[in-house]
């Protein structure tokens, strides 16, 4: 460990002290922290798969290098447990993709936070809830995973929130949201009636990968009246066709988390994972003609709806392709699902476990950028 | 006692520096517009060219992106520097389109291109944090009043005073005492 990597708090007589200089300092997300000491940090380093000194990549905005040793201190700070490291080093990666756009998200007024979804047998060994409450309060390593990542964006990416007018206050999220202080859960594989998610996307069976989203907090989806996956289905696309979402008009990726009695209701109905995509394409879209003039205007130019507008019957489409509608089961007992709009202007990313390899962008993604000139 | 601890921070980024460019003279000179498809973006630098145009003869060129919230592609940044002698990047009034805007502005300078940026109030502080992130802290603002958004077209325009000109002017053609000794 080299001296820059440690301070010497000098003023502080014990813990306290010390923690609390670390939320003046500005470096905490203002709930009581651990206090990263050398002898914390090393039980956390030698549980990780990297090697101590090694670089995690420049986080954006700010830039700076993470180190696996600031990774460990921030993951201290959040409360984790060493054996969590793996899936912090995993989901620092994920999102330094460059379709994730993290330098965008950021600093965005868009409220998104960083979900961030474990998958694989490793999750229940952790204790990653998959089940009941999973994506709430209760469960300490997805309270804890989800925290580090974030105060790894806070305090390595340089951007906290505010309103640009103090050094390093450039997450400029008009009102942020609860999902920024953890947003983590784990997929339910015991009660998917699909293939696991990562199979989608090229990925074994016994992978353990983490997916991570900029979304913002998940959006209820009540249905405990539908017996057939279609009027199930219609719930669910019309719960998501509204036009205040940024995925509308600026594409992108987006999640359905599907309660387990929801998913097998698709399932006992026929549908797969790919019809199910492929029907909320379809029906879920937004009235164009209930969009004031202004808004439609600016949402027509980014998303170049100006041309598509007749051939769509003014029904604009929530995404811009079926397999950008993400459906993951989590969740226990009970008819609910959940809707997580991304910020729009990025792509979520999963990596495994270990060996950090990247799944493919979905085939048809690209950005928007010419189609009005098409 | 004192309590020693791992830094959970990391206060040195790679070092970026990106050198401004700067015209002498915009008279008869070609600039880009460079409008990131946020609400009244192109009525500001609506504003900004019929003010260069008056003052100086300028020959304007409008481009756009069409998504504010990620990079200019390399086409359309190469492009504004083939075409033009200087140019004008509008609007930094949101925190990821300005975020990207800044960017932009960077990209061109990186270009040899003479930038200004137009801002609102309410994100100049911001875009200067961002222009020292990218290493481009050097370049000039012009600052109009926030919002842009959701106002009335002509209002946006207004919004253009002739100081706001001033600040476009001087980000594209005054050069700092240090510029000058180099």
């Amino acid at each position: 460990m080299t001296a820059t990597d440690l301070i010497d708090i000098a003023e502080a007589n014990d813990e306290d002290d010390a923690a609390e200089q670390l939320h003046k300092w500005g470096w905490t997300d203002g709930l009581p922290v651990v206090v990263p000491t050398p002898e914390r940090v090393e039980r956390f380093l030698a549980a990780a798969t990297a090697d101590p000194d090694a670089s995690l990549g420049p986080i954006a905005p700010r830039g700076a290098e993470l180190t696996l040793r600031g990774l460990a201190a921030n993951a201290v700070m959040a409360g984790c447990l060493p054996a969590y490291m793996p899936v912090l080093e995993a989901a620092v990666v994920a999102m330094q993709q460059p379709d994730f756009n993290l330098y965008g998200m950021q600093m965005t007024t868009h409220p998104c936070a960083l979900m961030v979804v474990v998958q694989g047998p490793l999750a229940a060994e952790l204790g990653i809830a998959s089940g009941a409450g999973c994506m709430g309060s209760g469960f300490r390593a997805n309270g804890t995973i989800g925290r580090a990542v974030r105060l790894v964006a806070m305090n390595i990416g340089g951007a906290r929130p505010g309103e640009g007018e103090v050094a390093g206050d450039i997450d400029r999220a008009t009102q942020g949201t609860p999902a920024k202080w953890s947003f983590c859960f784990a997929e339910n594989r015991a009660d998917s009636p699909w293939p696991f998610f990562a199979q989608e996307l090229g990925f074994e069976e016994s992978d353990d990968v983490v997916t991570i989203g900029a979304v913002e907090g998940p959006h209820n989806i009540n249905d405990n009246q539908s017996t057939t996956g279609e009027n199930l289905l219609k719930t669910i696309a019309a719960t998501m066709s509204t036009p205040g979402a940024n995925t509308i008009y600026r594409g992108g990726d987006q999640f359905v988390v599907l309660g387990p009695e929801h998913a097998q209701v698709l399932h006992d109905s026929g549908f797969d994972r790919r019809a199910a995509q492929e029907y909320l394409f379809e029906h879920a879209r937004v009235d164009a003609t209930r969009v004031g003039a202004e808004k439609l205007e600016e949402a027509s130019l980014w998303g170049g709806y100006r041309l598509k507008l007749e051939e769509w019957g003014y029904r604009v489409p929530i995404a811009r392709a079926p397999e950008d509608i993400r459906l993951i089961v989590a969740g226990g007992t009970g008819k609910h699902s959940a809707w997580m709009p991304t910020f729009g202007a990025m792509w979520s990313s999963t990596v495994r476990i270990g060996d950090h390899r990247v799944a493919p962008l979905n085939e048809s993604a690209s950005w928007a950028n010419d189609l009005e000139s098409e | 006692m004192g309590i020693t601890i791992v830094n959970p921070t990391s206060n040195e980024a790679a070092p970026r520096s990106i050198a401004r460019t700067t015209a002498t003279d915009l008279s008869g000179m070609t600039v880009g517009f460079l409008s990131n498809s946020k609400m009244n973006a192109d009525k500001v630098l609506e504003g900004v060219a019929t003010a260069l145009v008056e003052r100086f003869g300028i020959t304007p060129r409008l481009y756009a992106k069409r998504v504010p919230s990620i990079a200019a592609t390399d086409e359309l940044l190469d492009q504004i520097k083939d075409e033009c002698d200087a140019a004008v990047v509008a609007m930094l009034d949101c925190g990821s389109c300005a975020s990207w805007a800044v960017a932009d502005m960077a990209a061109l300078a990186q270009r040899g291109l003479p930038v200004s940026g137009m801002a609102s109030t309410q994100f100049e502080g911001f875009s200067r944090q961002v222009l020292a992130i990218q290493g481009a802290e050097s370049l000039g603002l012009s600052v109009v009043q926030h919002p842009v958004g959701g106002i009335a077209p002509q209002e946006a325009f207004d919004r253009v005073t002739p100081a706001a000109v001033d600040e476009v002017v001087a980000a594209l053609t005054t050069a700092t005492s240090q510029e000058d000794a180099a």
